[in-house]
């Protein structure tokens, strides 16, 4: 899962939205200077590949691999922090 | 634990919020009071909120503050109890509140860009501080969002959103609390469906399913997460209300049900619109040739100007965080600050049309906004969502450090936001409605005089009284400059004239000091 933005038509992004393994953060949508659209969002690999294939340009934020990471290691840093304060 | 507070170096658990806020009304007895929502978490934890104030008395404006409602928007509660921190040793020492220059690295690749110091003034914090009731409740969600901080998310969404409802199925546990509120709640009641559906077919079929992210809940208010923004909503009557989310850079104004209109008929509790409202956009070609294009009715009439103030309002949050960012206002020269820090004001309903997501229901800030339609003498109610943060800050999870400084630049543009609104509801406090109708300004010595008598002396029964018959007598007046005259020359200002040959004391009650309070903002 990467967080990415997507650009494209209305009606490409529409499409995109809909696609499996893609969850669009719709508060994040705005127009762009050309009229074209562009929202964030959380998305697999494939479907990253799948939006691009649909005519959208997708730029990643954070890779798959680097939020994983980043979010193991916060995961581990607040328990570790709930444990040493007793936290339940 | 006493200031200076450390800054925010990793997102809060909810027993640190929790810690935040007791310790918070300790170290500030006089100022600061914590107290506990009626309902504890779908998982049995105490919820807590505060209350800060310098002063007492039923006419005092009230802002609610929430944050936390979606789980895996990490960033808002901690923003606000920062927020807390800081205005609360600010008014208690009489300190600015400082923020240094600092550098944010946008994603994915920067370059960074740079802000200047930050400043807000002590005497801006008093002034809300005297004249505001503010409450602020942090973390409406907290088993929520503690799961999303102790399970990375496996899938490919971006954390988890919703409350922790039990269900059989981990598929289907939660709902989603900003769908779960008294307000078109049962959208098949409100909407057309057929209509609705033609250009949003996707966001009902969501909303009913369980293991969507925007499940509405089995039944209307039916999460004690969300029976506690209502009953804060409900017992506080916020003038003003705040929801803060992430993120997309967003002022949200209400309605989140439909476009906003000025056609008094079109309303949400209106029987004869039942199932027929369409939830389109203007020109959308499913719209029926024949019939009216629904709108939600807000109302733009004196003394409050609602729809028109919402616009003001959700533009000057979005002014102070420029400035905050050291942006020169109403320069078009190129501007990385610009570019990094400008929050879109636009209606909760438009947002999301171009994508094919449809109004939405059951939302907090609705419901708080509702309540002004439900009770007239509740007005005015100004009621916002703000999405902060954005994508180049990491989403939902921004990074806590500096650098990036992700973190750091959503809390000093929370503040921003937050100061500037409450800087408007200490100036508009509780207006005299007639007698500034009378003058044509609410800074008139007769109304000020009126004000003082009124606050100190009459209590909430001749409020709500007042506040239900003035409104359409301010109207009137404001209509008819003969009445006017008669009012102004025959009762307001002789009323005002004879209070002022009482001592002092005639308009304070005893053993109270009303708070200073600046001249009332214009409302028109």
């Amino acid at each position: 899962m990467s967080l990415v933005q997507i650009a494209g038509s209305a009606e490409v992004l529409r499409a995109v939205v809909a696609m499996p393994e893609i969850e669009d953060v719709r508060a994040s949508l705005v127009t762009l200077d050309d009229g074209n659209l562009r929202v964030a969002a959380y998305a697999s690999d494939e479907a990253v590949e799948a939006a691009v294939a649909a005519g959208a340009v997708v730029v990643v934020l954070v890779s798959t691999e680097a939020v994983a990471e980043q979010q193991s290691r916060l995961a581990a840093v607040i328990e570790q922090g709930r444990g040493a304060r007793g936290e339940v | 634990m006493p200031p200076p507070y450390p800054a925010i170096t990793v997102p809060q658990t909810p027993a640190q919020i929790e810690a935040a806020l007791a310790d918070l009304a300790a170290s500030f007895p006089a100022l600061c009071t914590l107290d506990r929502f009626p309902d504890k978490s779908v998982e049995g934890r105490d919820i807590h909120f505060i209350k800060i104030a310098n002063g007492s008395g039923s006419n005092r404006p009230v802002m609610v503050l929430i944050g936390g409602v979606h789980a895996r928007e990490s960033a808002p509660p901690d923003a606000l109890i920062r927020f807390a921190q800081s205005v609360l040793v600010s008014h208690d020492g009489g300190s600015d509140i400082t923020f240094p220059a600092m550098s944010c690295e946008p994603l994915p690749s920067g370059p960074a860009v740079d802000y200047p110091d930050f400043t807000i003034l002590a005497s801006d914090v008093k002034r809300i501080i005297d004249a505001v009731d503010l409450y602020i409740a942090p973390l409406i969600n907290p088993d929520g969002r503690l799961f999303d901080q102790l399970h990375p998310p496996s899938s490919f969404t971006g954390g988890w959103r919703k409350n922790r409802r039990a269900h059989a199925d981990p598929a289907k546990i939660g709902v989603d609390l900003n769908r779960n509120h008294d307000i078109a709640w049962k959208f098949e009641d409100y909407y057309d469906m057929a209509l609705y559906r033609a250009d949003y077919p996707t966001g009902p079929a969501e909303a009913v399913d369980e293991s969507k992210d925007t499940y509405r809940g089995p039944s209307v208010a039916s999460e004690p997460e969300t029976a506690n923004v209502q009953w804060i909503v409900d017992t506080k009557k916020p003038a003003f209300f705040v929801d803060i989310h992430q993120f997309g850079r967003k002022v949200l104004l209400p309605w989140g049900l439909e476009d906003n209109g000025d056609d008094p008929t079109m309303t949400f509790s209106s029987p004869a619109w039942t199932g027929k409202r369409d939830g389109l956009r203007p020109g959308s070609l499913s719209l029926p040739l024949t019939g009216p294009d629904y709108k939600e009715f807000v109302t733009d009439d004196a003394p409050h100007f609602v729809r028109k103030n919402l616009g003001f309002i959700g533009d000057t949050m979005r002014d102070a965080i420029l400035a905050s960012a050291g942006v020169v206002l109403g320069s078009t020269a190129p501007d990385p600050r610009r570019d990094h820090s400008t929050f879109e004001v636009a209606q909760a309903a438009v947002l999301y049309h171009p994508v094919g997501g449809g109004p939405v229901t059951g939302t907090t800030h609705d419901y708080a906004f509702r309540k002004q339609f439900d009770d007239p003498a509740r007005a005015p109610v100004f009621a916002f969502g703000i999405e902060s943060g954005h994508e180049e800050e990491a989403g939902f999870h921004p990074d806590y450090a500096s650098p990036p400084g992700h973190y750091a630049k959503i809390e000093r543009e929370i503040h921003a936001a937050l100061i500037a609104l409450g800087t408007i509801a200490a100036k508009l406090g509780k207006p005299c409605l007639v007698a500034t109708a009378t003058t044509g300004t609410p800074d008139h010595p007769d109304v000020v005089t009126l004000r003082r008598f009124r606050d100190a002396w009459l209590g909430p029964r001749f409020d709500r009284c007042y506040y239900r018959i003035s409104p359409p007598v301010a109207r009137y007046l404001l209509a008819h400059p003969w009445a006017r005259a008669a009012v102004r020359h025959g009762l307001v200002g002789p009323a005002a004239a004879l209070l002022r040959t009482f001592p002092e004391p005639a308009t304070r009650a005893p053993g109270r000091t009303p708070p200073e309070r600046t001249a009332p903002g214009r409302t028109d």
